[in-house]
């Protein structure tokens, strides 16, 4: 049976949602709004003139090839750094759940990265690989890798993929981490004894009951590297050599901010937001039916 | 959110402040961080003290872009600054916008007198519309060759390059002296469209690069000598000669201080960094042009120059005009030149500092200045560009050379491709302006 608590009226859970609905409607509902008003305009940068243009910024968008290059970037780029993060932070998990010495010191080390700005963190790989005065590039190119992101769009790509995965591991490492401390010992103990190795171990009990934790993590992680990546982009490349880094948020900013093209730039978060939304709809009606919540 | 509130509050508290002060102020926004802001502070920490009653407030906002989009921020919410710095590809952005007050109906108003025929001519031909100079120019500069003499004494290199062929040669004999690299530039899209074919008088776009008229259409693909320029940049990336540092001047700074650049083609305003951080004996020479070539003409000039944004008080818009005038006045404009590497703005300014003796002692000062004023009033296809959203044009025609040197298309893919591009952008922009 249920537990329900109700309320007598009607008027206090509304006026106790209020604030946040308060919030929601001016940080979220009212600019979204405008965003779709002036996705369907053209106008100067001042605001004198305001042209409506119906859907011509969303036809020249989805025509021209630049734009579907970049959903291919973004594409590449969350896919791969997701992975990447995921499984930086669990195979860290792993060991340091079974870290027997100095394991709090361990966890908070491995911590540390989330607590980076993305912009800090793209400063901070840029450092270690610019082609110039980078002390891994140097190194690469003295052991005969012709180490170069500002003119070859793949090691650039590598470089962004590498700082956004380092960022965002740390947050990955500490789910996981918590979700393999809360799988109960008796049960990789009774497997143990059943004769099951490590590895099996590891897919017939872990993976499953760290599903949930993995699903989390997965939206968690295409929602960063989908937004807040622009930061490591903006301080690594600005998108460059070529297109090659320019994933969606980062064209948003540039066509917008710099280009000063704000009807465009509109259109493209329009579709950054049904790009997402989308996302998360397939993500929760078709990935999380995998899901077992024990 | 609490930054936010934060911010109001501080918003608020600072608007309640103006409104009690009697006396005139305004808000001078600009893009000058490190030494060169410092220079800035100065300006204005004096001109404060000269003039009790006028209070001006610099604010460093970051980049150009950061100054830009603040100020559109500020001008749409009724805040605007009253002095802004505008990058030069950008002053189209505020010569169509509605939002600039010309200089030439502000300094007579506010009763001063302005020589502009002793202004440096391709930096007032850049910002002017029909009927006179809309913004003054400020921090103005232009692409120069600067090299490293110890490495071109290691080389055996006699004279300074003047053409591109003495260019290849210099880079052929740098190279076999050891060095990983030869040439580079900063800005390398300045340098190697807008400059050179500036200097050669080669058409970019019509309607005269887009000085006669907004709506434009890139020509430069059909432009055998652009062409081929590319053409040998690929091949130089190719044979090691040319080293590619990015789209803006940090990588060539960089490498060009660190000695492993010989050559740097760069902004004349790049002084400041090389005098702080290059080890070595430095010198500078002028924009290489095309064998051939019987006058080189002006180069383009590039930097930032001042607007003043409407909706100001009238007593404000008067402090301003006296800032304008002050900054123009040749003390000023010595410090600045002096202290940053900007040419002055102004041939009188100019003339005082070759009489100081100035140049004998920094020839490299002096260059940028002649090879702005050469080749007599600019003429067709060197008056300067003038292009709508340019920093998406330049983004384009810049992404569109990098595939070109890292080898993912050709040389005429990739100029079609970035004239298609750019044209799509000017039309966008036409349509925005209501032409």
């Amino acid at each position: 049976m249920q537990k329900r608590a109700l309320f007598s009226g009607s008027a206090l859970p509304y006026l106790l949602v209020l604030p946040q609905l308060a919030v929601l409607l001016v940080f979220f509902f009212w600019p979204a709004g405008q965003a779709v008003f002036q996705s369907m305009t053209i106008s100067d940068p001042f605001g004198f003139r305001v042209i409506f243009v119906g859907l011509d910024n969303f036809k020249s968008l989805l025509s021209g090839k630049e734009y579907w290059s970049s959903v291919r970037v973004t594409t590449m780029f969350t896919l791969c750094a997701t992975f990447l993060s995921l499984a930086g932070g669990f195979f860290m998990a792993v060991f340091a759940d079974r870290a027997i010495r100095g394991q709090r010191a361990l966890k908070l080390l491995l911590i540390w990265p989330y607590a980076v700005a993305p912009a800090v963190a793209g400063i901070l790989w840029l450092f270690l690989f610019h082609p110039m005065f980078g002390s891994i590039a140097l190194f690469l190119k003295a052991i005969g890798v012709p180490w170069n992101p500002s003119l070859n769009g793949t090691h650039a790509f590598v470089l962004v993929t590498l700082a956004a995965a380092w960022k965002q591991f740390s947050y990955n490492f500490v789910f996981f981490l918590a979700g393999l401390q809360a799988i109960p010992k008796s049960l990789i103990e009774a497997a143990a004894i059943d004769g099951a190795g490590p590895a099996t171990r590891m897919v017939k009990i872990v993976f499953p009951l760290l599903s949930p934790t993995t699903f989390f993590l997965v939206v968690m992680n295409f929602v960063f590297m989908f937004f807040e990546t622009f930061g490591i982009i903006h301080a690594v490349t600005q998108g460059g050599p070529g297109n090659s880094t320019n994933i969606l948020v980062y064209k948003v900013f540039r066509d917008g901010f710099i280009g000063q093209d704000l009807g465009s730039s509109s259109a493209q978060s329009v579709l950054l937001m049904i790009i997402v939304m989308v996302l998360t709809v397939f993500q929760f009606r078709y990935v999380e039916r995998k899901v077992v919540y024990a | 959110m609490s930054f936010k509130l934060g911010a109001g509050v501080l918003a608020l508290m600072a608007g309640l402040a103006a409104s009690a002060a009697q006396a005139a102020d305004f808000e001078f926004w600009h893009p000058f961080g490190g030494h060169n802001g410092e220079v800035v502070q100065q300006l204005v920490d004096k001109f404060n003290t000269e003039h009790p009653g006028i209070t001006v407030n610099a604010v460093f906002k970051g980049g150009y872009a950061e100054v830009l989009n603040g100020s559109i921020a500020a001008f749409r919410a009724g805040k605007a600054p009253g002095l802004i710095v505008v990058q030069a590809r950008n002053a189209p952005t505020m010569l169509t916008s509605g939002a600039a007050l010309p200089v030439y109906e502000l300094m007579p108003q506010a009763g001063f007198n302005v020589d502009w025929n002793d202004f440096i001519r391709p930096a007032l031909a850049m910002f002017s519309d029909d009927k006179g100079p809309v913004s003054l120019p400020f921090n103005s500069s232009t692409p120069i060759l600067w090299y490293n003499v110890d490495a071109f004494e290691k080389a055996g290199i006699a004279s300074v390059p003047q053409t591109w062929d003495d260019m290849e040669e210099a880079a052929k004999k740098i190279k076999a002296a050891g060095y990983d690299c030869a040439l580079t530039a900063g800005w390398p899209h300045w340098v190697h469209l807008d400059a050179y074919s500036q200097i050669h008088r080669i058409e970019v776009a019509t309607n005269n690069n887009g000085m006669d008229g907004w709506d434009t259409k890139f020509t430069f693909d059909t432009q055998p000598m652009y062409v081929n320029h590319i053409k040998r940049l690929k091949r130089w990336i190719d044979e090691g000669l040319y080293t590619y540092s990015g789209r803006t001047g940090q990588g060539a700074d960089a490498a060009f201080n660190s000695e492993q650049c010989a050559m740097m083609l760069e902004s004349s305003a790049a002084y400041g960094g090389i005098k702080a951080g290059a080890k070595f004996k430095f010198a500078a020479g002028y924009m290489p042009y095309e064998k051939g070539t019987e006058s080189p003409a002006n180069s383009l000039i590039g930097g930032g120059t001042l607007f003043v944004l409407k909706g100001q008080t009238d007593e404000n818009n008067k402090a301003i005009a006296t800032f304008l005038d002050y900054l123009t006045q040749v003390p000023q404009q010595i410090y600045w030149h002096k202290e940053t590497g900007y040419v002055p703005i102004s041939l009188k300014a100019y003339e005082a500092a070759k009489a100081e003796g100035y140049y004998d002692e920094n020839p490299h000062q002096e260059l940028a200045i002649l090879q702005l004023n050469r080749g007599g009033a600019p003429g067709p296809f060197n008056r300067g560009f003038r292009f709508g959203y340019a920093s998406q044009v330049y983004d384009v025609m810049s992404e569109e050379l990098e595939r070109v040197w890292s080898g993912e298309t050709d040389v005429d893919t990739a100029l079609s491709d970035s004239v298609r591009r750019g044209d799509e952008i000017i039309e966008r922009f036409v349509r925005s302006i209501g032409q």
